[in-house]
């Protein structure tokens, strides 16, 4: 009996699992075949010779290396600029007293809620003003803006579970609360930044909606809307788009699963145990 | 001035020093983007035009799309509303039950744990413009869903002939199926990180008084999870109420507007007809209004019984 239970958990899982991977592997199969073999048939893969020059043609003609530098360029910023400046906030937050500290907290707290698209008009109106439009600075600082929430709670939790004696002891041993933060506090800190850094290269990598609306030079636009260039509309060369599709999708896949143990880890103590 | 105030002191200009980057950015994009734009739903300007030639309109942009002053736009608004209500009551009818029973399937067994996870979180991954063009190749009149079908007997007649996302009556429920494909990893990994937090006493206890393992989950883990459930219903709410990348690039709200929702129709209204950027704030408060409500109203109805 408890064998069949056993099979029978296994099996979910793995039907579950299967239905995970099913899109990717049609995405895989595909980009390497003939444009004209991708519909018209449910086999994932090609029935002749795979075509991996489709990626050469991607990556080289169609300027996807370009676009893939981008994208590293717009998200390694914007989670530099995350982990440093909701760090400190989340440390102050967490460790400091100073009045108005309520109010700036749930301030930053209730930028969840905003709708995005709403205020895609008057970011638009401001970065016309300031003269970031059209520029990848353009996007990194209203991405960082919308990273404030999360990433405040999540530092702030956590500095929180950290023993106060430790930043009282150093305190009365004279050391300024910058060294304390600096020399005891950050180090500490790295799972917090490995939940954070995860979920926003997540956040900024796949997003499509802001460099639509930030960006019009070709040469600086990000993967996702590259990729949207690759659709032609009824006529989908689909090798082509799936091959496109493939190199934006890869780097999340490496990364994601290469930190996910940070992740998990960071969920149960800033999120879960909240 | 004594040693204490001056170390009281210390600590709050230390404290504003450290919140320096993050409130100035929160000044100039957070709060005043936020301002200008519930500032902007009370004025009449095209985006065409400059913003000196905006004119004051009162509540006339909320009375065009929610009381039929713009007859057309209103009808299109209330029913993407509409829209949008079917996806959140479809997400949280099944991305909380599924996430949950996949989360306890992966907690039971011994092997293979890490191998499940890592599968089940690509969906989350990989939620992009590049996954949202894979399924509208499977919904595709040739794709990979209706050449499946046609393989099988009595199946067969489910073949849409315009592909799925092209039949009035097929469209919306297959961008439902796709969402919630792509919010269960979210919501799965909460429910697996709260399961790990339950205390093992309790099922032991339950097991010496005999209790069977539905009796297990109503009486014990459900109620240890509570919590976790508000977490994921308000975030599934506010997903399902901001929906806009995956029909933007699947269906552009279309066939006929089958699968318009609120955020693609105030992005064409502010950027595509350019019709009115003041109407199209207006909407987007609403619906952060309606957002807002309707997270403090799960919050309330899901609290802890014993707080009440």
């Amino acid at each position: 009996m408890n064998r069949v239970k056993t099979i029978l958990n296994y099996g979910l899982l793995a039907l579950w699992a299967l239905l995970c991977l099913y899109p990717l592997f049609w995405m895989i199969g595909a980009s390497v075949k003939e444009p004209m073999d991708v519909m018209g048939t449910y086999a994932l893969f090609p029935s002749g010779t795979w075509h991996w020059e489709t990626y050469v043609e991607v990556w080289k003609n169609l300027g996807f290396f370009k676009y893939f530098i981008n994208s590293v360029n717009v998200s390694f910023w914007t989670i530099l600029l995350i982990n440093i400046f909701y760090a400190l906030a989340g440390f102050a937050f967490a460790k400091l007293r100073f009045p108005g500290k309520n109010i700036v907290f749930f301030g930053f707290i209730g930028m969840m809620f905003v709708p995005v698209i709403t205020v895609l008009v008057p970011l638009y109106l401001i970065e016309y003003y300031l003269g970031f439009l059209d520029t990848h600075l353009g996007l990194i600082f209203p991405m960082v803006n919308g990273a404030a929430p999360l990433a405040i709670f999540l530092f702030r939790n956590y500095f929180r579970t950290i023993p106060h004696s430790l930043f009282e002891s150093a305190r009365i041993e004279g050391a300024s609360i910058l060294r304390i933060l600096g020399q005891v506090y950050m180090p500490l800190a790295l799972p917090a930044m490995a939940t954070i850094t995860i979920l926003n290269f997540l956040g900024s990598w796949n997003s499509l909606v802001l460099p639509m609306v930030i960006l019009s030079t070709r040469k600086l636009f990000t993967l996702p809307i590259a990729v949207t260039l690759l659709d032609t509309g009824v006529f989908r060369q689909w090798n082509v788009l799936m091959a496109g599709s493939l190199i934006s999708v890869v780097p999340v896949i490496v990364g994601f699963t290469a930190l996910q143990k940070y992740y998990i880890r960071g969920l149960v103590a800033g999120a879960v145990k909240a | 001035m004594s040693q204490r105030s001056k170390i009281k002191k210390q600590e709050i200009v230390t404290a504003y020093f450290l919140l320096t980057p993050a409130l100035t950015l929160f000044l100039v994009v957070g709060l005043f983007s936020i301002v200008f734009s519930i500032g902007l739903s009370f004025f009449r300007l095209s985006s065409g035009s400059l913003l000196s030639s905006a004119i004051f309109a009162g509540i006339d942009n909320f009375r065009d799309f929610l009381f039929g002053r713009d007859q057309l736009l209103t009808r299109n608004f209330w029913r993407a509303l509409g829209h949008n209500i079917w996806i959140s009551g479809s997400m949280i009818c099944f991305v909380i039950p599924l996430s949950l029973s996949l989360a306890m399937l992966l907690q039971r067994i011994g092997r293979g744990v890490a191998i499940f996870r890592t599968v089940f979180l690509i969906p989350m991954v990989t939620a992009s413009v590049s996954i949202y063009y894979v399924w509208t190749g499977i919904y595709n009149a040739r794709g990979s869903l209706n050449q499946f079908l046609a393989n099988i007997p009595f199946l067969d007649n489910l073949i849409q002939a315009n592909g799925w996302l092209g039949e009035l009556n097929t469209a919306l429920p297959s961008m439902i199926v796709m969402i919630i494909w792509s919010a269960i990893p979210g919501t799965l990994i909460l429910y697996f990180a709260g399961l790990q937090t339950i205390d093992k006493n309790l099922y032991e206890a339950a097991d010496i008084d005999g209790g069977s393992d539905f009796q297990k989950l109503l009486h014990i883990t459900w109620p240890m999870l509570t919590p976790i459930t508000v977490i994921a219903v308000v975030i599934n709410l506010n997903a399902a109420l901001q929906i806009f990348e995956q029909i933007w690039v699947m269906t552009k709200g279309g066939p006929a507007g089958s699968t318009m929702v609120l955020n693609v129709l105030i992005y064409q209204e502010a950027f595509v007809t350019g019709a009115g950027l003041g109407r199209a704030n207006a909407m987007g408060w609403s619906v952060f209004l309606l957002t807002f409500i309707m997270s403090l109203i799960s919050m309330r109805l899901l609290r802890d019984p014993a707080d009440r």
